[in-house]
């Protein structure tokens, strides 16, 4: 059964509980400058936290306790190794989409570099490269380059035609794969 | 509907836990005139801790330490819980109440006073009876006022204790500024002694002057402590202390000392430490410390 002197206890530490009105983190770090941290009268230390405190009080070492949680979150966040590409991905699975009839002699996914194997129709060839210069996606973030040959008597020479507006047609085609995807996404 | 209370009053599954640990080692010389002694002390301390989703504070502590002075070794604490919120800290558990307010003097540590002078003369001021078992305590403010309310309801427990106990005490510390001076007001009891005391605390000359008094009424003997302290910075890493007591009851006596410490950087210091004791409840005579000591 609850003694007399614990009721009035308990019902003196819930009244005075109500009256805080103030802050005793504050009053305490007045009354380390005032007494030291250690002897500070409204502070408990064990014996060994006592002298610990007080070594501490001695060396001017106002350092808080090491923390091993702190430690260990820094271990695990050191393990884990962020890798930032430099070619948009959603530029990058557009120009794949537009080129997936084709067939492809290179695909660099880090360096976003593709080049088809020669597309072939008559006496003539062309190959088609794209280039992937940005991590955003952007507008100006692909370079698009088509070269076509000739079949002159079984010999292929460049026609050194600019095939500019194809290349435009190209990159549009791309960018609107790459905006679909990251609608998608 | 428990959820719903326990999250009322700061009890919540989401909580930010830390585990640290602190420490430190010392070895001192300790002379007494007649015996010469090293005193090693060791030790780290250990604090559990977790921060609830409303931002109650919960922790307990523990250590494990070679003894602070030349006791066994020792593994200890764990012994109570204490709960942190707003501007409240309640401790369930192994409690001390404040006892001894007004007692003020030398500064001389535990490490120094290890000569055969350490005797009744430096036995602590105050209520002699179990003021440190287990009980709870609340630690508050009340505007610029800092209160410290602690009851020990079961002298003979620690982690365990009957709060119907029958052997007591209770006492509480009020401290508050007052203009430029601070006061500490204490009283406490076990039930066949009573002890009171205050202690007043202002800027002096680039240090602290401290000055206290108190008094035991016991069935015994009733007993007087009256002393000052002053503690000043020499310069940057180095710091003096110089400290009086005279304590008049049935066995009355007087310490005075001085404490001189230099920080040497890397979380270590070089101290010296002298305490003269004189008087009918004590061997006169004076022990001297030098030691050095880290911390981290």
């Amino acid at each position: 059964m609850i003694g007399k002197n614990t009721l009035i206890l308990g019902s003196l530490i819930l009244l005075l509980s109500a009256c805080n009105n103030g802050n005793l983190n504050k009053n305490l770090a007045e009354l380390d400058k005032v007494y030291g941290r250690c002897d500070n009268p409204h502070r408990q230390y064990n014996d060994v936290q006592y002298q610990i405190c007080k070594d501490k009080e001695r060396a001017g070492n106002n350092q808080e306790p090491f923390s091993i949680t702190d430690l260990l979150n820094r271990s695990q966040e050191d393990q884990v190794a962020i890798y930032k590409s430099a070619v948009n991905q959603n530029l990058w699975m557009g120009a794949l989409d537009i080129l997936k009839d084709y067939s492809l002699k290179i695909a660099d996914s880090d360096g976003g570099y593709i080049e088809t194997d020669w597309i072939y129709e008559n006496q003539n060839r062309c190959l088609i490269k794209i280039q992937i210069t940005s991590a955003e996606l952007i507008s100006t973030g692909v370079n698009t380059k088509i070269l076509c040959q000739k079949n002159n008597n079984d010999l292929w020479v460049n026609d050194n035609i600019n095939y500019i507006n194809e290349e435009k047609q190209l990159t549009l085609k791309i960018l609107e794969s790459a905006n679909l995807n990251s609608q998608l996404n | 509907m428990l959820s719903a209370l326990l999250a009322a009053v700061g009890f919540s599954s989401a909580a930010s836990a830390d585990v640290s640990v602190s420490g430190s080692g010392s070895v001192t010389v300790s002379a007494d005139g007649t015996n010469t002694e090293t005193i090693l002390a060791s030790g780290i301390a250990f604090a559990l801790s977790t921060t609830t989703a409303n931002g109650m504070s919960i922790s307990t502590s523990g250590s494990i330490s070679n003894g602070t002075t030349v006791e066994a070794a020792a593994a200890g604490g764990f012994s109570s819980v204490a709960f942190a919120t707003g501007g409240s800290t309640i401790t369930i558990g192994k409690v001390e109440v404040p006892n001894g307010t007004g007692d003020v003097g030398p500064a001389a540590s535990d490490m120094t006073k290890q000569g055969d002078k350490k005797n009744d003369a430096d036995s602590a001021f105050g209520v002699n009876g179990t003021v440190e078992a287990a009980g709870v305590s609340l630690a508050t403010a009340v505007g610029g006022a800092s209160v410290t309310v602690g009851y020990v309801y079961n002298a003979a427990g620690t982690t365990q204790g009957d709060i119907s106990g029958t052997n007591t005490a209770t006492g509480v510390s009020l401290s508050m500024p007052v203009g430029n001076i601070t006061t500490t007001l204490g009283y406490v009891t076990d039930g066949t002694q009573n002890q009171s005391g205050a202690t007043a605390a202002v800027a002096l000359g680039g240090g602290t002057l401290t000055v206290g008094y108190g008094a035991t009424t016991a069935t015994a003997a009733n007993e007087t402590s009256m002393g000052a302290k002053y503690a000043m910075s020499l310069d940057a890493d180095t710091s003096m202390t110089l400290g009086y007591n005279s304590t008049k009851g049935e066995a009355p006596h007087t310490k005075a000392g001085v404490q001189l410490t230099r920080s040497i950087g890397g979380g270590a210091s070089v101290f010296l430490e002298a305490i003269n004791y004189a008087g009918a409840g004590a061997t006169a005579g004076t022990d001297i410390g030098i030691g050095t000591s880290f911390a981290f």
